[in-house]
């Protein structure tokens, strides 16, 4: 559902991938949204709402509310910005149900561009990365072999999904959430929900995007009088449209 | 018979019929430099330090005659065999005992590092004291609260009292590597029959790949002590609390992962006693918090 209130203009989904409201018109209260039903979800248990959006230029603002059973939160207030920004904001617990999300394009013509809204249990930290970190953003180089020549075609077939690889320490720090029987269970959880969760938000650091957990491994080691306790994740790069479309330091989140 | 009876009541154990004068003549011969009263403060020992787990330290104090020579005066005639081994000597006919300070008329502090008797065929003649300067002695500084980060030899201590058995090891207590009294003291007066005795840590820190440590990887000295009594061999009651830190770490290595690296013998001889020791290193890895 959208609603215009001075601003009148149109949202679209933009590569299948991330939604663009374009403003045409500005006068008066100078606001528009769009809105979704989300069904009741518990802020209790659903704690946290993450987002990423960017403006067209500084003029036109962003700016997206929470809306419960009883009252609303401002989630983000009127700003801008022109390249991504990636925000978080803890859901409060004592309006009842999560019940619809807006999201604004207000102040002026232009064009509002979020890429996701997720409202999620948490932001798992992880309290290290002892066995080292890998990224690898591959180049995809078909190497073509054709009988007597000498040395091999190359074609580029444009960059597969990117990866990463962390080694963790499970010894050392934290490694449950309130409630949690084993360490890293958090992982389990991704793992066994993937089929309904399309995709998490990896931050390493330095680098950041969508992603899915491929391979989790608990591994159980022991050499002589030592042993240790070591997961292994492999997470890949996830995304509905061609990377393209981006640059590649917002593919990457680089600037995040 | 008036110098008998002084000196019984003086020394506590002075035998009637074999008192001599030779103290009073040794203190009659320094008392013509220098006024021989100091003020000797006797070591008590308190109830345990939640943190460090050692004896709180109390002093209760007495007037006393000692002749105090320092090491810049050892051209002082000193009386046969004594010689000034560290920053004093101190001799009196009073009863002065390891730990103990003395305090000066012109408010220096001594520690009583060590006390041999001198006899004179089996009538005591008097005290010679090894004597230590205490030149920070009443100095105050600012006021600190205490880290957040908990010292490795507290984790250790918390872990070791936690798990060990009262019923295995009766009177034993844990604390932070050696007191600033000694450790006699413990034994004999407070009915401490063994001590795990826990070392400053070598720590090394475990790093993310942006450089942070995430944590430290630490190896804690933990030292047993203990003697021999009338009821106790010194040498099983050892193995008795080897044995019972094996269990504690066989049975509990979770947590901060805990691992006994190796064990060495540290057995002393100290004259006549023997102190029962040996030396364990705990290897275990923390997160910075």
């Amino acid at each position: 559902m959208e609603s215009e209130d001075g601003n009148v203009g149109s949202f679209t989904c933009e590569h299948d991938d991330y939604f663009k409201i374009n403003i045409t018109s500005s006068s008066g209260n100078k606001t528009y949204y769009i809105e979704d039903n989300i069904g009741y979800v518990s802020p209790s248990v659903y704690t946290t709402f993450l987002y990423r959006y960017k403006t067209s230029d500084t003029n036109i603002k962003a700016k997206i509310v929470a809306v419960f059973a009883s009252g609303n939160q401002t989630i983000l207030s009127e700003t801008s910005s022109t390249t991504w920004v990636k925000g978080s904001a803890t859901l409060d617990t004592d309006k009842g149900s999560l019940t619809r999300i807006r999201l604004y394009a207000n102040q002026a013509t232009g064009q509002v561009y979020y890429d996701f809204v997720l409202v999620c249990k948490g932001i798992f930290t992880f309290p290290n990365c002892g066995y080292g970190l890998e990224f690898t953003p591959p180049a995809r180089y078909a190497m073509l072999e054709i009988p007597a020549r000498v040395g091999d075609i190359t074609q580029n077939l444009g960059s597969p999904s990117a990866t990463v690889t962390i080694g963790c320490d499970l010894d050392v720090g934290d490694w449950k959430r309130s409630g949690d029987y084993v360490d890293g269970e958090v992982f389990l959880d991704i793992a066994h929900n993937s089929y309904t969760e399309p995709w998490q938000w990896l931050d390493t650091g330095t680098e950041q995007f969508k992603a899915t957990l491929d391979t989790p491994v608990f591994r159980r080691e022991a050499d002589g009088n030592s042993a240790r306790r070591i997961l292994e994740l492999t997470f890949r790069e996830y995304r509905r449209s061609s990377a393209s479309n981006e640059s590649y330091v917002e593919r990457f989140g680089l600037n995040l | 018979m008036n110098k008998a009876v002084l000196g019984y009541c003086h020394l506590g154990y002075f035998r009637l019929g074999v008192y001599r004068d030779d103290w009073d003549k040794l203190a009659k011969k320094f008392s013509s430099f220098t006024s021989l009263n100091v003020t000797h403060r006797r070591l008590m020992l308190g109830s345990r330090d939640s943190t460090t787990g050692w004896y709180t330290k109390s002093y209760e104090e007495t007037t006393i005659e000692m002749i105090i020579v320092s090491r810049a005066a050892s051209h002082m005639p000193l009386p046969p065999g004594v010689y000034v081994r560290l920053d004093a000597v101190g001799l009196t006919a009073d009863p002065v005992y390891e730990g103990d300070e003395i305090k000066t008329a012109s408010d220096q502090y001594y520690q009583v590092e060590t006390v041999r008797e001198h006899y004179f065929g089996d009538s005591f003649f008097f005290r010679e004291c090894d004597l230590t300067l205490l030149p920070f002695k009443n100095l105050s500084g600012g006021t600190y609260s205490a880290s957040s980060v908990e010292d490795a030899r507290y984790r250790t201590k918390v872990y070791l009292e936690t798990y060990l058995s009262d019923t295995a090891l009766p009177n034993y207590i844990v604390a932070y590597g050696k007191p600033d009294y000694p450790m006699t003291k413990v034994f004999k007066t407070k009915g401490v029959d063994l001590v795990f005795s826990i070392g400053e840590p070598e720590s090394t820190p475990l790093m993310n790949p942006d450089y942070t440590p995430y944590g430290y990887e630490e190896h804690v000295p933990i030292t047993t002590f203990c003697i021999d009594r009338d009821n106790i061999e010194g040498t099983k009651l050892k193995w008795q609390a080897e044995t019972e830190l094996r269990r504690v770490l066989e049975e509990h290595p979770l947590g901060s992962v805990r691992t006994l690296d190796r064990r060495r013998d540290n057995d002393t001889r100290l004259g006549s006693i023997i102190l029962y020791s040996t030396e364990y290193i705990l290897n275990y890895r923390r997160g910075t918090a």
